[in-house]
């Protein structure tokens, strides 16, 4: 899984019942905006996310409608799993690295 | 015992008639209009009460040391009066310019940017363009200025990474 995937989820599963539109999960991950929608099409087609229009008028709210994406109850135990894995690989490797490099005798 | 009996309204009246007949009182309009009021001269006639009546008008000392010595403080005041005006006008001014470099600037970077939308869009697959375009539309419209053509870039770059996505999952539900 890559870093900007792992942040996506981390922001999405700090707060699951919540709705993003992209921006904001760009903001909320410590994204480039605009870097996210190749992450966020996969997780909808993994089935771990869901979206749906913003209800408003274009006309009326003078703006196209936004695209608010939030995690599938699926999605988000499916998230917590894959990145406990990750950290739990990281734990590892962080473990693992002081033998590599000779810190311990 | 009744003392004498007032004297109503009326009976006012037709005294003062008889008199203004008799030429011994004028009649009101008259006495508004040929007794005239004294003419106002200021400093002169003043009335005995007023404060100004005692007091000597102020001779104009012209010094040329006291002059010396509160000259500078009053060029002082008046070339810090002068630097703020001065500041506070290019101030302003700068601000002025800046927002209509900045409007100029917004209005520059949406063309390209839209642009750059519309392009990401084509390479999309067919079914998902409107569904794109209209989401990335959204957030352009969000951001501002160079922002705005920071977003379209990055979307460039990253439509072919969106295209495989969407294709992966097209395929997927086939």
């Amino acid at each position: 899984m890559t870093l900007p995937t792992q942040a996506v989820l981390r922001t999405l599963t700090e707060h699951p019942t919540r709705e993003f539109y992209g921006l904001e999960i760009c903001a909320a991950a410590g994204l480039p905006s605009g870097t996210i929608h190749p992450i966020l099409a996969r997780l909808e087609s993994l089935g771990w996310l869901a979206s749906r229009w913003e209800e408003v008028d274009p006309q009326q709210a003078g703006r196209p409608r936004r695209r608010y994406y939030s995690l599938t109850t699926d999605g988000a135990m499916q998230a917590r799993r894959a990145l406990a894995q990750v950290d739990a690989r990281a734990a590892k490797l962080s473990a693992l690295r002081p033998r590599l490099s000779g810190g311990r005798a | 015992m009744t003392g004498p009996e007032p004297l109503v309204e009326a009976d006012l009246l037709r005294v003062l008639r008889a008199l203004r007949t008799e030429s011994v009182l004028p009649e009101p309009w008259r006495a508004i209009r040929d007794e005239r009021l004294p003419r106002r001269i200021p400093g002169t006639n003043l009335v005995p009460q007023s404060p100004w009546a005692v007091r000597r008008p102020l001779r104009v000392v012209r010094d040329a040391s006291s002059i010396a010595l509160t000259a500078p403080g009053y060029i002082r005041g008046w070339r810090r009066g002068h630097a703020v005006a001065l500041e506070r006008r290019t101030s302003l001014a700068t601000a002025a310019v800046e927002r209509q470099s900045a409007a100029a600037l917004r209005r520059a970077a949406f063309r390209p940017a839209a642009a750059a939308l519309r392009l990401v869009v084509q390479v999309l697959p067919k079914r998902e363009r409107g569904r794109y375009h209209e989401e990335f539309r959204a957030e352009l419209n969000r951001l501002h200025g160079l922002e705005q053509l920071g977003y379209a870039v990055r979307l460039l770059l990253s439509a072919f990474a969106l295209r495989r996505a969407l294709r992966s999952d097209a395929a997927g539900e086939e």
